[in-house]
Protein backbone atom coordinates (compact mmCIF):
# COMPACT_ATOMS: atom_id res chain seq x y z
CA UNK A 1 0.00 0.00 0.00
CA UNK A 2 1.07 3.67 -0.97
CA UNK A 3 0.83 6.16 1.04
CA UNK A 4 -1.99 7.64 -1.44
CA UNK A 5 -3.34 4.79 -1.36
CA UNK A 6 -3.45 4.99 2.97
CA UNK A 7 -4.25 8.77 3.01
CA UNK A 8 -6.93 8.30 -0.03
CA UNK A 9 -8.61 5.52 1.86
CA UNK A 10 -8.87 7.88 5.07
CA UNK A 11 -10.75 10.44 2.93
CA UNK A 12 -13.34 7.77 2.44
CA UNK A 13 -14.16 6.71 5.62
CA UNK A 14 -14.15 10.38 6.68
CA UNK A 15 -17.02 10.87 3.38
CA UNK A 16 -18.77 7.77 4.87
CA UNK A 17 -19.21 8.86 8.25
CA UNK A 18 -20.66 12.41 7.49
CA UNK A 19 -22.96 10.94 5.42
CA UNK A 20 -24.15 7.94 7.79
CA UNK A 21 -24.20 11.20 10.40
CA UNK A 22 -26.55 12.89 7.92
CA UNK A 23 -28.62 10.36 7.84
CA UNK A 24 -29.17 9.30 11.28
CA UNK A 25 -30.10 13.37 11.70
CA UNK A 26 -32.56 13.02 8.99
CA UNK A 27 -34.47 10.09 10.83
CA UNK A 28 -34.09 12.23 13.79
CA UNK A 29 -31.95 9.81 15.36
CA UNK A 30 -30.21 12.12 17.35
CA UNK A 31 -28.00 10.52 19.64
CA UNK A 32 -26.75 8.00 17.08
CA UNK A 33 -26.29 11.03 14.63
CA UNK A 34 -24.20 12.68 17.45
CA UNK A 35 -22.15 9.55 18.18
CA UNK A 36 -21.50 9.37 14.42
CA UNK A 37 -20.33 12.81 14.02
CA UNK A 38 -17.90 12.45 17.28
CA UNK A 39 -16.14 9.81 14.90
CA UNK A 40 -16.32 11.81 12.02
CA UNK A 41 -14.56 14.54 13.63
CA UNK A 42 -12.30 12.57 15.61
CA UNK A 43 -11.46 10.45 12.28
CA UNK A 44 -10.90 13.56 10.57
CA UNK A 45 -8.84 15.30 13.04
CA UNK A 46 -6.46 12.52 13.35
CA UNK A 47 -6.05 12.08 9.86
CA UNK A 48 -4.81 16.42 10.09
CA UNK A 49 -2.74 15.38 12.59
CA UNK A 50 -0.87 12.32 10.68
CA UNK A 51 -0.38 14.99 7.52
CA UNK A 52 0.26 18.38 9.71
CA UNK A 53 2.75 16.60 12.69
CA UNK A 54 4.37 14.02 10.40
CA UNK A 55 3.75 13.60 6.57
CA UNK A 56 3.89 17.25 5.79
CA UNK A 57 7.55 18.03 7.73
CA UNK A 58 8.74 14.68 6.07
CA UNK A 59 7.81 16.26 2.77
CA UNK A 60 8.84 19.51 3.41
CA UNK A 61 12.34 18.40 4.71
CA UNK A 62 12.93 16.11 2.08
CA UNK A 63 11.73 17.59 -1.09
CA UNK A 64 13.40 20.59 0.46
CA UNK A 65 10.48 23.21 -0.28
CA UNK A 66 9.79 24.58 3.21
CA UNK A 67 6.67 25.08 5.10
CA UNK A 68 5.12 28.04 3.03
CA UNK A 69 4.54 26.23 -0.24
CA UNK A 70 1.67 23.67 -0.67
CA UNK A 71 1.45 22.31 2.55
CA UNK A 72 1.20 25.89 4.05
CA UNK A 73 -2.28 26.08 1.77
CA UNK A 74 -3.43 22.32 3.76
CA UNK A 75 -3.08 23.21 6.61
CA UNK A 76 -4.89 26.89 6.29
CA UNK A 77 -7.83 24.83 4.73
CA UNK A 78 -7.64 22.49 7.76
CA UNK A 79 -7.72 25.46 9.93
CA UNK A 80 -11.54 26.22 8.20
CA UNK A 81 -12.32 22.90 8.86
CA UNK A 82 -11.41 22.90 12.73
CA UNK A 83 -13.83 26.35 13.04
CA UNK A 84 -16.31 24.75 10.67
CA UNK A 85 -16.20 22.07 13.53
CA UNK A 86 -16.58 24.38 16.59
CA UNK A 87 -20.11 25.54 15.08
CA UNK A 88 -21.19 21.65 13.97
CA UNK A 89 -20.93 20.65 17.47
CA UNK A 90 -23.00 22.98 18.73
CA UNK A 91 -25.61 22.09 16.31
CA UNK A 92 -25.31 19.03 16.81
CA UNK A 93 -25.63 18.99 20.62
CA UNK A 94 -28.98 21.45 20.23
CA UNK A 95 -30.78 19.08 17.69
CA UNK A 96 -30.80 22.22 15.36
CA UNK A 97 -31.03 19.95 12.08
CA UNK A 98 -31.44 22.61 9.76
CA UNK A 99 -28.03 24.28 10.32
CA UNK A 100 -26.32 20.60 11.07
CA UNK A 101 -27.07 20.05 7.13
CA UNK A 102 -25.86 23.68 6.01
CA UNK A 103 -22.84 23.37 8.04
CA UNK A 104 -22.38 19.62 6.85
CA UNK A 105 -22.38 20.69 3.31
CA UNK A 106 -19.96 23.86 3.53
CA UNK A 107 -18.06 20.80 5.46
CA UNK A 108 -18.23 18.27 2.82
CA UNK A 109 -17.89 20.50 0.13
CA UNK A 110 -14.56 21.95 2.05
CA UNK A 111 -12.99 18.47 2.56
CA UNK A 112 -13.76 17.26 -0.97
CA UNK A 113 -12.15 19.76 -2.53
CA UNK A 114 -9.49 19.63 -0.26
CA UNK A 115 -9.36 16.17 -0.43
CA UNK A 116 -8.97 16.24 -4.25
CA UNK A 117 -5.94 18.77 -4.37
CA UNK A 118 -3.95 17.10 -2.03
CA UNK A 119 -4.90 13.43 -3.88
CA UNK A 120 -4.41 15.24 -7.45
CA UNK A 121 -0.98 16.40 -6.46
CA UNK A 122 0.16 16.01 -2.80
CA UNK A 123 0.57 12.55 -2.25
CA UNK A 124 1.42 11.47 -6.01
CA UNK A 125 4.42 13.92 -4.93
CA UNK A 126 4.54 12.12 -1.37
CA UNK A 127 4.71 8.64 -3.12
CA UNK A 128 7.60 9.65 -5.29
CA UNK A 129 9.33 12.55 -2.62
CA UNK A 130 9.28 9.57 0.06
CA UNK A 131 9.64 6.03 -2.06
CA UNK A 132 12.30 5.26 -0.19
CA UNK A 133 10.81 4.87 3.04
CA UNK A 134 7.16 4.05 1.61
CA UNK A 135 6.94 0.83 4.18
CA UNK A 136 7.53 2.33 7.19
CA UNK A 137 5.55 5.76 6.74
CA UNK A 138 2.72 3.34 6.23
CA UNK A 139 3.32 1.41 9.02
CA UNK A 140 3.44 4.10 11.12
CA UNK A 141 0.01 5.99 10.63
CA UNK A 142 -1.27 2.63 10.38
CA UNK A 143 -0.39 3.08 14.39
CA UNK A 144 -0.76 6.66 14.46
CA UNK A 145 -2.83 7.49 17.80
CA UNK A 146 -2.81 4.95 19.33
CA UNK B 1 5.18 21.39 -9.48
CA UNK B 2 3.03 23.14 -6.76
CA UNK B 3 1.31 25.84 -9.26
CA UNK B 4 -2.12 25.76 -8.02
CA UNK B 5 -1.88 24.80 -4.40
CA UNK B 6 -1.51 28.47 -3.57
CA UNK B 7 -3.84 30.85 -2.50
CA UNK B 8 -1.93 33.42 -4.49
CA UNK B 9 -3.48 31.74 -7.69
CA UNK B 10 -7.33 31.62 -6.59
CA UNK B 11 -8.86 34.77 -8.39
CA UNK B 12 -10.39 37.51 -6.25
CA UNK B 13 -13.87 36.64 -5.55
CA UNK B 14 -15.41 39.30 -7.69
CA UNK B 15 -14.04 37.96 -10.69
CA UNK B 16 -16.39 34.56 -10.89
CA UNK B 17 -19.20 36.58 -9.44
CA UNK B 18 -19.35 39.57 -11.95
CA UNK B 19 -19.55 36.90 -15.07
CA UNK B 20 -22.31 35.09 -13.34
CA UNK B 21 -24.26 38.26 -12.44
CA UNK B 22 -24.04 39.35 -15.88
CA UNK B 23 -25.27 36.23 -17.26
CA UNK B 24 -28.41 36.57 -15.05
CA UNK B 25 -29.00 39.88 -16.61
CA UNK B 26 -29.12 38.19 -20.26
CA UNK B 27 -31.48 35.97 -18.64
CA UNK B 28 -33.37 38.95 -18.05
CA UNK B 29 -33.28 40.65 -21.59
CA UNK B 30 -34.10 37.33 -22.89
CA UNK B 31 -37.26 36.75 -21.05
CA UNK B 32 -38.07 40.47 -22.17
CA UNK B 33 -37.37 40.61 -25.64
CA UNK B 34 -38.54 36.78 -26.43
CA UNK B 35 -42.37 37.70 -26.63
CA UNK B 36 -41.27 40.55 -28.82
CA UNK B 37 -39.15 38.98 -31.26
CA UNK B 38 -40.84 35.25 -31.34
CA UNK B 39 -44.66 35.49 -31.43
CA UNK B 40 -44.49 35.19 -35.56
CA UNK B 41 -40.96 32.86 -36.23
CA UNK B 42 -41.17 29.70 -36.79
CA UNK B 43 -38.20 28.09 -38.28
CA UNK B 44 -34.44 28.32 -36.43
CA UNK B 45 -33.27 30.01 -39.50
CA UNK B 46 -34.86 33.40 -39.07
CA UNK B 47 -32.48 35.99 -37.45
CA UNK B 48 -34.85 36.39 -34.55
CA UNK B 49 -34.34 33.01 -33.51
CA UNK B 50 -30.73 33.48 -34.14
CA UNK B 51 -30.18 35.96 -31.65
CA UNK B 52 -32.30 34.84 -28.96
CA UNK B 53 -30.26 31.79 -29.01
CA UNK B 54 -26.87 33.90 -28.71
CA UNK B 55 -28.03 35.76 -25.99
CA UNK B 56 -28.42 32.64 -23.87
CA UNK B 57 -25.83 30.52 -25.40
CA UNK B 58 -23.54 33.19 -25.44
CA UNK B 59 -24.73 35.78 -22.74
CA UNK B 60 -25.99 32.80 -20.15
CA UNK B 61 -23.90 29.66 -20.20
CA UNK B 62 -20.76 31.40 -21.86
CA UNK B 63 -20.38 33.82 -19.28
CA UNK B 64 -21.57 31.22 -16.42
CA UNK B 65 -18.83 28.44 -18.09
CA UNK B 66 -16.01 31.31 -18.35
CA UNK B 67 -16.18 32.79 -15.05
CA UNK B 68 -16.63 29.19 -13.43
CA UNK B 69 -13.40 27.94 -15.35
CA UNK B 70 -11.23 31.24 -13.71
CA UNK B 71 -12.29 30.27 -10.60
CA UNK B 72 -12.35 26.14 -10.80
CA UNK B 73 -8.85 25.89 -12.65
CA UNK B 74 -6.76 25.91 -9.94
CA UNK B 75 -9.28 23.70 -8.00
CA UNK B 76 -9.62 20.56 -10.74
CA UNK B 77 -6.35 20.79 -12.26
CA UNK B 78 -4.12 22.41 -10.07
CA UNK B 79 -3.32 24.99 -12.41
CA UNK B 80 -3.93 28.39 -12.47
CA UNK B 81 -4.93 31.09 -15.34
CA UNK B 82 -1.57 33.45 -15.41
CA UNK B 83 -2.37 37.23 -14.62
CA UNK B 84 -6.43 36.02 -13.88
CA UNK B 85 -7.52 40.17 -13.45
CA UNK B 86 -6.07 41.34 -16.79
CA UNK B 87 -7.07 38.46 -18.42
CA UNK B 88 -10.74 38.01 -16.79
CA UNK B 89 -11.30 42.09 -17.81
CA UNK B 90 -10.20 41.68 -21.44
CA UNK B 91 -12.50 38.53 -21.64
CA UNK B 92 -15.54 40.37 -20.13
CA UNK B 93 -15.17 43.33 -21.75
CA UNK B 94 -15.15 41.91 -25.25
CA UNK B 95 -17.09 39.43 -24.94
CA UNK B 96 -19.93 42.15 -23.90
CA UNK B 97 -18.85 44.41 -26.65
CA UNK B 98 -19.05 41.75 -29.02
CA UNK B 99 -22.38 40.18 -28.19
CA UNK B 100 -23.65 43.25 -27.87
CA UNK B 101 -22.79 44.02 -31.98
CA UNK B 102 -23.73 40.67 -32.71
CA UNK B 103 -26.90 40.56 -31.37
CA UNK B 104 -28.27 44.33 -32.75
CA UNK B 105 -27.15 42.69 -35.62
CA UNK B 106 -29.10 40.06 -36.19
CA UNK B 107 -32.07 42.12 -34.60
CA UNK B 108 -31.35 44.75 -36.87
CA UNK B 109 -30.27 42.85 -39.90
CA UNK B 110 -27.66 45.78 -39.79
CA UNK B 111 -24.78 43.73 -41.75
CA UNK B 112 -21.41 45.89 -40.44
CA UNK B 113 -22.89 45.02 -36.94
CA UNK B 114 -22.85 41.27 -37.10
CA UNK B 115 -19.47 41.54 -38.94
CA UNK B 116 -17.68 43.67 -35.97
CA UNK B 117 -19.36 41.23 -33.67
CA UNK B 118 -18.52 38.31 -35.19
CA UNK B 119 -14.98 39.27 -35.43
CA UNK B 120 -15.15 40.37 -31.59
CA UNK B 121 -16.62 36.83 -30.26
CA UNK B 122 -14.05 35.18 -32.51
CA UNK B 123 -10.94 36.61 -31.42
CA UNK B 124 -12.39 36.78 -27.93
CA UNK B 125 -12.85 33.05 -28.13
CA UNK B 126 -9.59 32.41 -29.57
CA UNK B 127 -7.94 34.02 -27.10
CA UNK B 128 -9.82 32.29 -24.10
CA UNK B 129 -8.64 29.27 -25.41
CA UNK B 130 -4.99 30.06 -25.92
CA UNK B 131 -4.80 31.33 -22.73
CA UNK B 132 -6.96 28.49 -21.33
CA UNK B 133 -5.15 25.54 -23.21
CA UNK B 134 -1.74 27.49 -21.59
CA UNK B 135 -3.06 27.20 -18.44
CA UNK B 136 -3.98 22.99 -18.90
CA UNK B 137 -0.70 22.25 -20.67
CA UNK B 138 1.41 23.30 -17.20
CA UNK B 139 -0.18 20.59 -15.52
CA UNK B 140 2.20 17.97 -14.61
CA UNK B 141 -0.44 15.20 -15.00
CA UNK B 142 -2.26 14.14 -17.85
CA UNK B 143 -5.65 12.14 -16.18
CA UNK B 144 -8.61 12.06 -17.42
CA UNK B 145 -10.13 15.58 -16.38
CA UNK B 146 -7.10 17.06 -18.36
CA UNK B 147 -7.42 15.53 -21.17
CA UNK B 148 -11.25 15.78 -21.61
CA UNK B 149 -10.66 19.75 -20.83
CA UNK B 150 -7.72 19.83 -23.67
CA UNK B 151 -10.63 18.17 -26.01
CA UNK B 152 -13.56 20.75 -24.69
CA UNK B 153 -11.13 23.53 -25.84
CA UNK B 154 -10.42 21.55 -29.25
CA UNK B 155 -14.03 21.37 -29.36
CA UNK B 156 -14.00 24.95 -28.80
CA UNK B 157 -11.79 25.98 -31.13
CA UNK B 158 -13.77 24.33 -33.88
CA UNK B 159 -16.75 25.88 -33.04
CA UNK B 160 -15.22 29.43 -33.74
CA UNK B 161 -14.07 28.92 -36.82
CA UNK B 162 -17.04 27.33 -38.47
CA UNK B 163 -19.11 29.70 -36.27
CA UNK B 164 -17.18 32.90 -37.92
CA UNK B 165 -16.94 30.81 -41.25
CA UNK B 166 -21.27 30.77 -41.38
CA UNK B 167 -21.22 34.23 -40.36
CA UNK B 168 -19.29 35.29 -43.81
CA UNK B 169 -22.75 33.32 -45.52
CA UNK B 170 -24.63 35.95 -43.84
CA UNK B 171 -22.41 38.21 -46.45
CA UNK B 172 -22.78 35.69 -49.35
CA UNK B 173 -19.64 34.10 -49.27
CA UNK B 174 -20.69 30.64 -48.18
CA UNK B 175 -23.70 28.38 -47.10
CA UNK B 176 -24.51 29.40 -43.81
CA UNK B 177 -26.52 26.79 -43.27
CA UNK B 178 -24.01 23.84 -43.72
CA UNK B 179 -21.31 25.44 -41.70
CA UNK B 180 -23.90 26.39 -39.10
CA UNK B 181 -24.83 23.12 -38.29
CA UNK B 182 -21.34 22.43 -37.75
CA UNK B 183 -20.65 24.86 -35.71
CA UNK B 184 -23.60 23.98 -33.53
CA UNK B 185 -22.48 20.62 -33.48
CA UNK B 186 -19.40 21.59 -32.28
CA UNK B 187 -20.55 23.96 -29.91
CA UNK B 188 -23.37 21.14 -28.32
CA UNK B 189 -21.62 17.67 -28.53
CA UNK B 190 -17.93 19.09 -28.38
CA UNK B 191 -17.36 22.43 -26.04
CA UNK B 192 -20.62 22.92 -24.23
CA UNK B 193 -21.08 18.28 -23.93
CA UNK B 194 -17.44 17.30 -22.91
CA UNK B 195 -16.94 20.39 -20.39
CA UNK B 196 -19.74 19.65 -18.45
CA UNK B 197 -19.00 15.71 -18.77
CA UNK B 198 -15.95 16.94 -17.14
CA UNK B 199 -16.71 18.70 -14.68
CA UNK B 200 -19.42 16.18 -13.61
CA UNK B 201 -16.71 13.62 -13.28
CA UNK B 202 -15.47 15.67 -10.39
CA UNK B 203 -18.30 17.45 -9.44
CA UNK B 204 -20.86 14.96 -8.65
CA UNK B 205 -18.87 12.70 -6.50
CA UNK B 206 -17.45 15.78 -5.04
CA UNK B 207 -20.89 17.78 -4.11
CA UNK B 208 -23.03 14.34 -3.51
CA UNK B 209 -20.26 11.97 -2.00
CA UNK B 210 -21.35 9.22 -4.87
CA UNK B 211 -18.95 6.88 -6.83
CA UNK B 212 -16.52 7.78 -9.88
CA UNK B 213 -17.75 7.40 -13.04
CA UNK B 214 -15.95 4.69 -14.87
CA UNK B 215 -12.81 5.71 -16.34
CA UNK B 216 -13.75 4.35 -19.63
CA UNK B 217 -16.33 6.26 -19.50
CA UNK B 218 -14.13 9.31 -18.68
CA UNK B 219 -11.29 8.63 -21.16
CA UNK B 220 -12.70 7.42 -23.99
CA UNK B 221 -15.88 8.92 -24.75
CA UNK B 222 -14.36 12.51 -25.23
CA UNK B 223 -12.25 10.72 -27.96
CA UNK B 224 -15.46 9.11 -29.44
CA UNK B 225 -17.45 12.25 -29.37
CA UNK B 226 -14.35 14.85 -31.06
CA UNK B 227 -13.80 11.46 -33.62
CA UNK B 228 -17.78 11.91 -34.51
CA UNK B 229 -17.31 15.23 -34.68
CA UNK B 230 -14.72 16.15 -37.21
CA UNK B 231 -16.82 12.87 -39.35
CA UNK B 232 -19.89 15.13 -38.79
CA UNK B 233 -18.05 18.35 -40.47
CA UNK B 234 -16.56 16.10 -43.01
CA UNK B 235 -20.66 14.42 -43.85
CA UNK B 236 -22.08 17.85 -43.44
CA UNK B 237 -19.25 19.56 -46.28
CA UNK B 238 -19.89 16.30 -48.44
CA UNK B 239 -23.38 16.59 -48.00
CA UNK B 240 -23.71 12.93 -47.19
CA UNK B 241 -26.83 12.80 -45.64
CA UNK B 242 -26.26 8.79 -45.15
CA UNK B 243 -23.35 9.38 -42.94
CA UNK B 244 -24.67 12.67 -41.49
CA UNK B 245 -27.65 10.32 -39.81
CA UNK B 246 -25.45 7.56 -38.61
CA UNK B 247 -23.47 10.14 -37.02
CA UNK B 248 -26.18 12.37 -35.21
CA UNK B 249 -27.56 8.79 -34.03
CA UNK B 250 -23.56 8.27 -32.61
CA UNK B 251 -23.46 11.78 -30.98
CA UNK B 252 -26.86 12.08 -29.36
CA UNK B 253 -25.98 8.00 -28.34
CA UNK B 254 -23.22 9.12 -26.61
CA UNK B 255 -24.94 12.43 -24.84
CA UNK B 256 -27.48 9.76 -23.51
CA UNK B 257 -25.29 7.26 -22.47
CA UNK B 258 -23.12 9.56 -20.36
CA UNK B 259 -26.80 11.13 -19.23
CA UNK B 260 -27.88 7.47 -17.55
CA UNK B 261 -24.92 7.09 -16.21
CA UNK B 262 -25.46 10.50 -14.17
CA UNK B 263 -28.57 9.61 -12.92
CA UNK B 264 -27.17 6.44 -11.75
CA UNK B 265 -24.25 7.45 -9.94
CA UNK B 266 -26.58 10.09 -8.77
CA UNK B 267 -29.16 7.75 -7.51
CA UNK B 268 -26.61 5.99 -5.32
CA UNK B 269 -25.06 8.58 -3.83
CA UNK B 270 -23.92 8.11 -0.34
CA UNK B 271 -24.89 11.76 0.32
CA UNK B 272 -28.51 11.02 0.11
CA UNK B 273 -30.60 14.21 1.27
CA UNK B 274 -32.53 15.76 -1.58
CA UNK B 275 -31.76 19.43 -2.30
CA UNK B 276 -32.74 21.38 -5.34
CA UNK B 277 -29.33 21.14 -7.16
CA UNK B 278 -30.06 17.16 -7.01
CA UNK B 279 -33.57 17.84 -8.78
CA UNK B 280 -32.67 20.12 -11.26
CA UNK B 281 -29.88 17.86 -11.93
CA UNK B 282 -32.40 14.80 -12.67
CA UNK B 283 -34.44 17.71 -14.82
CA UNK B 284 -31.32 18.37 -16.30
CA UNK B 285 -30.48 14.78 -17.10
CA UNK B 286 -34.17 13.56 -18.00
CA UNK B 287 -34.56 16.34 -20.80
CA UNK B 288 -31.33 15.57 -22.12
CA UNK B 289 -31.83 12.02 -22.82
CA UNK B 290 -35.21 13.08 -24.34
CA UNK B 291 -33.40 15.62 -26.45
CA UNK B 292 -31.17 13.60 -27.65
CA UNK B 293 -33.74 10.59 -29.05
CA UNK B 294 -35.75 13.34 -30.33
CA UNK B 295 -32.83 13.98 -32.30
CA UNK B 296 -32.54 10.62 -33.34
CA UNK B 297 -36.02 10.79 -34.61
CA UNK B 298 -35.83 13.93 -36.34
CA UNK B 299 -32.54 13.05 -38.10
CA UNK B 300 -33.97 9.09 -38.90
CA UNK B 301 -37.51 9.82 -40.24
CA UNK B 302 -36.36 13.96 -41.34
CA UNK B 303 -39.14 15.72 -39.18
CA UNK B 304 -38.15 19.10 -38.66
CA UNK B 305 -38.49 19.44 -35.16
CA UNK B 306 -35.65 21.39 -34.25
CA UNK B 307 -36.71 24.20 -33.00
CA UNK B 308 -38.23 21.98 -30.03
CA UNK B 309 -35.18 19.72 -29.51
CA UNK B 310 -33.30 23.38 -29.04
CA UNK B 311 -35.88 24.32 -26.88
CA UNK B 312 -35.89 20.62 -24.44
CA UNK B 313 -31.14 20.60 -24.99
CA UNK B 314 -30.57 24.23 -23.94
CA UNK B 315 -33.60 25.20 -21.60
CA UNK B 316 -34.41 21.84 -20.38
CA UNK B 317 -30.85 20.65 -20.10
CA UNK B 318 -28.13 22.69 -20.38
CA UNK B 319 -30.04 25.74 -18.13
CA UNK B 320 -30.87 23.53 -15.42
CA UNK B 321 -27.51 21.65 -14.95
CA UNK B 322 -26.30 25.51 -14.95
CA UNK B 323 -28.77 26.61 -12.24
CA UNK B 324 -27.68 23.58 -10.33
CA UNK B 325 -24.43 24.06 -10.30
CA UNK B 326 -24.54 27.89 -9.22
CA UNK B 327 -26.31 27.34 -6.28
CA UNK B 328 -23.77 24.76 -5.40
CA UNK B 329 -20.78 26.81 -6.33
CA UNK B 330 -21.82 30.40 -5.40
CA UNK B 331 -22.71 29.94 -1.23
CA UNK B 332 -19.12 27.58 -1.34
CA UNK B 333 -17.27 30.48 -3.14
CA UNK B 334 -18.59 32.90 -0.72
CA UNK B 335 -18.08 31.54 2.14
CA UNK B 336 -14.47 29.75 0.92
CA UNK B 337 -13.17 33.17 0.20
CA UNK B 338 -14.53 34.73 3.46
CA UNK B 339 -12.84 31.94 5.64
CA UNK B 340 -10.02 31.79 3.66
CA UNK B 341 -9.60 35.44 4.60
CA UNK B 342 -9.81 34.13 8.77
CA UNK B 343 -13.52 35.50 8.75
CA UNK B 344 -15.30 32.42 10.39
CA UNK B 345 -18.27 33.98 11.07
CA UNK B 346 -19.50 33.33 7.90
CA UNK B 347 -21.91 30.15 7.34
CA UNK B 348 -22.87 28.66 3.60
CA UNK B 349 -26.31 28.15 4.53
CA UNK B 350 -26.66 31.86 4.93
CA UNK B 351 -25.32 33.07 1.49
CA UNK B 352 -28.30 32.46 0.16
CA UNK B 353 -31.67 31.99 1.51
CA UNK B 354 -32.80 28.46 0.59
CA UNK B 355 -36.07 29.83 0.62
CA UNK B 356 -35.83 32.32 -2.56
CA UNK B 357 -34.09 29.42 -4.27
CA UNK B 358 -36.65 27.76 -4.34
CA UNK B 359 -38.86 30.34 -5.43
CA UNK B 360 -36.57 30.65 -8.18
CA UNK B 361 -36.50 27.09 -9.38
CA UNK B 362 -40.19 26.81 -9.36
CA UNK B 363 -40.66 29.89 -11.19
CA UNK B 364 -38.34 28.05 -13.89
CA UNK B 365 -39.94 24.60 -13.74
CA UNK B 366 -43.84 26.43 -14.15
CA UNK B 367 -42.17 28.57 -16.60
CA UNK B 368 -40.91 25.59 -18.95
CA UNK B 369 -44.02 23.99 -18.28
CA UNK B 370 -45.65 26.91 -19.98
CA UNK B 371 -42.82 27.02 -22.96
CA UNK B 372 -44.48 23.62 -23.42
CA UNK B 373 -47.80 24.66 -24.61
CA UNK B 374 -45.94 27.23 -26.84
CA UNK B 375 -46.41 25.09 -30.41
CA UNK B 376 -50.31 24.55 -29.54
CA UNK B 377 -50.91 28.09 -28.19
CA UNK B 378 -48.56 30.57 -29.65
CA UNK B 379 -50.03 33.31 -27.51
CA UNK B 380 -48.40 31.01 -24.72
CA UNK B 381 -44.73 32.62 -25.07
CA UNK B 382 -45.69 35.78 -23.77
CA UNK B 383 -47.07 34.09 -20.25
CA UNK B 384 -44.27 32.04 -20.34
CA UNK B 385 -41.28 34.30 -20.94
CA UNK B 386 -43.04 36.63 -18.33
CA UNK B 387 -43.31 33.67 -15.53
CA UNK B 388 -39.48 33.31 -16.65
CA UNK B 389 -38.59 36.74 -16.04
CA UNK B 390 -39.52 36.81 -12.55
CA UNK B 391 -37.33 34.07 -12.00
CA UNK B 392 -34.44 35.47 -14.19
CA UNK B 393 -35.16 38.29 -11.57
CA UNK B 394 -35.23 36.42 -8.33
CA UNK B 395 -31.47 34.44 -9.80
CA UNK B 396 -30.20 37.92 -10.18
CA UNK B 397 -31.26 38.78 -6.76
CA UNK B 398 -29.23 35.46 -5.14
CA UNK B 399 -26.23 36.26 -6.67
CA UNK B 400 -26.78 39.96 -5.67
CA UNK B 401 -27.58 38.84 -2.49
CA UNK B 402 -24.01 36.63 -2.16
CA UNK B 403 -22.36 39.31 -3.12
CA UNK B 404 -23.86 41.41 -0.35
CA UNK B 405 -22.91 39.05 2.07
CA UNK B 406 -19.36 38.53 1.13
CA UNK B 407 -18.69 42.66 1.93
CA UNK B 408 -20.85 42.83 4.67
CA UNK B 409 -18.48 40.30 6.26
CA UNK B 410 -15.45 41.03 4.45
CA UNK B 411 -15.40 43.67 6.58
CA UNK B 412 -14.18 42.00 9.44
CA UNK B 413 -11.40 40.40 7.97
CA UNK B 414 -8.20 40.99 10.47
CA UNK B 415 -5.51 42.07 8.91
CA UNK B 416 -2.03 40.60 10.80
CA UNK B 417 0.07 43.40 11.11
Amino acid sequence: MTIKDFMTNMHRECDHLLTQAEDLLDNKKFEEAHNKYDAFKTQTLLHFAMEEEYLFPLLEDKSGMGSMGPTNVMRMEHAQAKALFEKMDDAYKEHDTDRAFSLGESMNILLQQHNLKEEQMLYTMMNNTLAENTQEIVEKLQSYGN
Amino acid sequence: MFQGLTLDQAPPYTIPIKFYLTASLYLIVLSIITPIYTLHVYSRYDYEVIALTHIFTLGFITHIMFGSLFQMMPVMLSVAYTKVVKNAKIIYSFLNIGLSFFILGFLTNITYMLGLGGIFLAGIFFYFCFISLKTIFLSKEFNALVQNFIASFIALIFATAFGFTALLGHFGFVDSVKYGNIHIAFMLFGWVFILIMSVSYKIIPMFFVAKEFSLILQKRLYILQLILLLLFAYAQIQENIFMLTIIKILLSSCVILFAIFSIKILKQRKRARKDISVNLWYFAMSNTILSATLFIYASILHVDIYIFIGFLALFGGIYPLINAMLYKIIPFLTWFHLSSNMVFEAEMGNVIRKKWMTYQVNLYFLSFSLFLFVPFFHSFIIIAAAVFFFSAILLFINIVTALKYYNEYIKKKVVFE
